[in-house]
């Protein structure tokens, strides 16, 4: 695995020096164009530039074309651009959200199309995507496919949703990304996955040049444009890298937390149509948990019940944490595959 | 913020989940294989399912409820 590792080290590097070239650029030109938002957990709730996943996009494309000049339209490329596509899916759904917002219906339903790309792909050309009977640690490969396949169409948009569901603290979608990918990267070396290490390498490269602006106190937020996009980077490459329980494992606490709000919702809403927020902000922007029965449960509400009030970076890092500890099962169970 | 404490607590509930995924393929495997006709084996395991999926929609709405009902972290007062 040292020539993709090798591939994977340069796309990241050229994906890092673009974020940090093209961001202080982008973000002045979407503050120009006044797409900016109110930060909600800030006291006077400040205007940030909004749709900050252009820049990852921007990145993670350069990062690509890295990829293709150096190792040539080869099959582990192949795969990573079919990845690359349907993630594009879900960030177009995303900027469109950004622009023009969307139901919270529409945008969930649009983002299955990001399947789209992936499964062509094994129609026409079985022999690079060989998908379904995931394997899971202990058991091995699984016989039970029905499940599977009923829940493929989700492939790609549950993750993408469920990493938008917790991109509600400056930093905490970047923060966690970068954890995941960063394991993601460590488990394909280990068990020699080309396309999902030089794939997982590159967002390395981008996510950490990209992190200081969403990091406390944001300058720029992601928008769904950019967490949809990371989510369905990482749904995609378990599909096509047949990673599937160890981005099940990685996506942990997003998992939890994405159903404790449909739960909560009875449904999927847009977030800016809850009556009442799972979270106050103090006016000296200390978060606490609400304690009214109609708010619904997040994580974060959790989290702010069991550690009492903290302030916005405090919960960040304690996501970060958080994520260290499913990146320590997603190696322990990457293990028990071998 | 105790963050430590937050973070324990936070941690056992992923692992939990974590094992609790694990566990049920592993049972639904093994009953699952004791059926041969394929068609049952499939409306079998997606009924299993959706059960689980319900209990723990459940579980999320008790742990909600409760959260509205007792007072879990004493008020701050104006």
């Amino acid at each position: 695995m040292y020539q993709p590792a090798l591939t994977g080290v340069v796309a990241a590097a050229v994906g890092y020096l673009v974020v940090k070239v093209v961001a202080p650029h982008m973000l002045r030109y979407l503050k120009s164009r006044g797409i900016v938002r109110p930060d909600a957990h800030k006291p006077g709730k400040p205007e940030v530039v909004h749709a900050g996943g252009v820049i990852i996009f921007i990145g993670v494309l350069s990062g690509l074309t890295a990829w293709l000049v150096l190792q040539g339209l080869s099959a582990s490329f192949l795969k990573g651009l079919v990845v690359m596509s349907a993630a594009a899916v879900c960030f177009g759904v995303g900027l469109v959200d950004d622009l023009k917002v969307l139901g919270g219906l529409t945008k969930t339903a649009l983002t299955i199309l990001g399947i789209v790309p992936i499964a062509l792909t094994a129609l026409l050309d079985p022999h690079l995507i060989n998908w379904g009977r995931p394997a899971l640690p202990v058991i091995g490969q699984l016989r039970i496919t029905l499940i599977y396949w009923i829940l493929l169409p989700l492939a790609v948009a549950g993750p993408a949703n469920v990493v938008n569901m917790l991109d509600v603290l400056n930093g905490i979608t970047p923060g966690t990304m970068l954890v995941a990918f960063s394991t993601l990267a460590l488990i394909s070396a280990f068990l020699g996955r080309e396309t999902a290490l030089i794939l997982s390498l590159l967002l390395v490269g981008v996510l950490a040049a990209y992190y200081p602006y969403n990091a406390y106190p944001a300058r720029v937020f992601n928008g769904d444009s950019g967490s949809l996009f990371l989510g369905a980077l990482l749904g995609g490459l378990a599909v096509v890298e047949h990673l599937e329980f160890i981005a099940l494992t990685l996506l942990l606490p997003h998992v939890v937390n994405g159903f404790m709000v449909l739960v909560s919702f009875r449904g999927f809403r847009e977030h800016r149509t809850v009556p009442e927020r799972p979270v106050i902000v103090e006016p000296d922007g200390t978060l606490r948990a609400s304690r009214s029965p109609k708010a619904p449960l997040t994580l974060t509400r959790l989290a702010l019940l069991i550690g009492g009030d903290g302030r916005e970076e405090e919960v960040v890092k304690l996501y970060i944490l958080l994520e260290l500890t499913v990146a320590a099962l997603a190696l322990l169970s990457a293990f028990l595959m071998l | 913020m105790k963050v430590a404490k937050a973070w324990f607590w936070l941690s056992l509930m992923a692992s939990s989940a974590w094992l609790a995924i694990i566990i049920l393929v592993y049972f639904l495997e093994m009953l699952l294989s004791a059926f041969r006709d394929p068609l049952l084996r499939a409306l079998l395991g997606l009924v299993l399912f959706l059960a689980w999926l319900v209990f723990m929609a459940l579980s999320v709405e008790v742990v909600r409820a409760r959260i509205g009902s007792r007072n879990l972290l004493p008020e701050k007062r104006a």
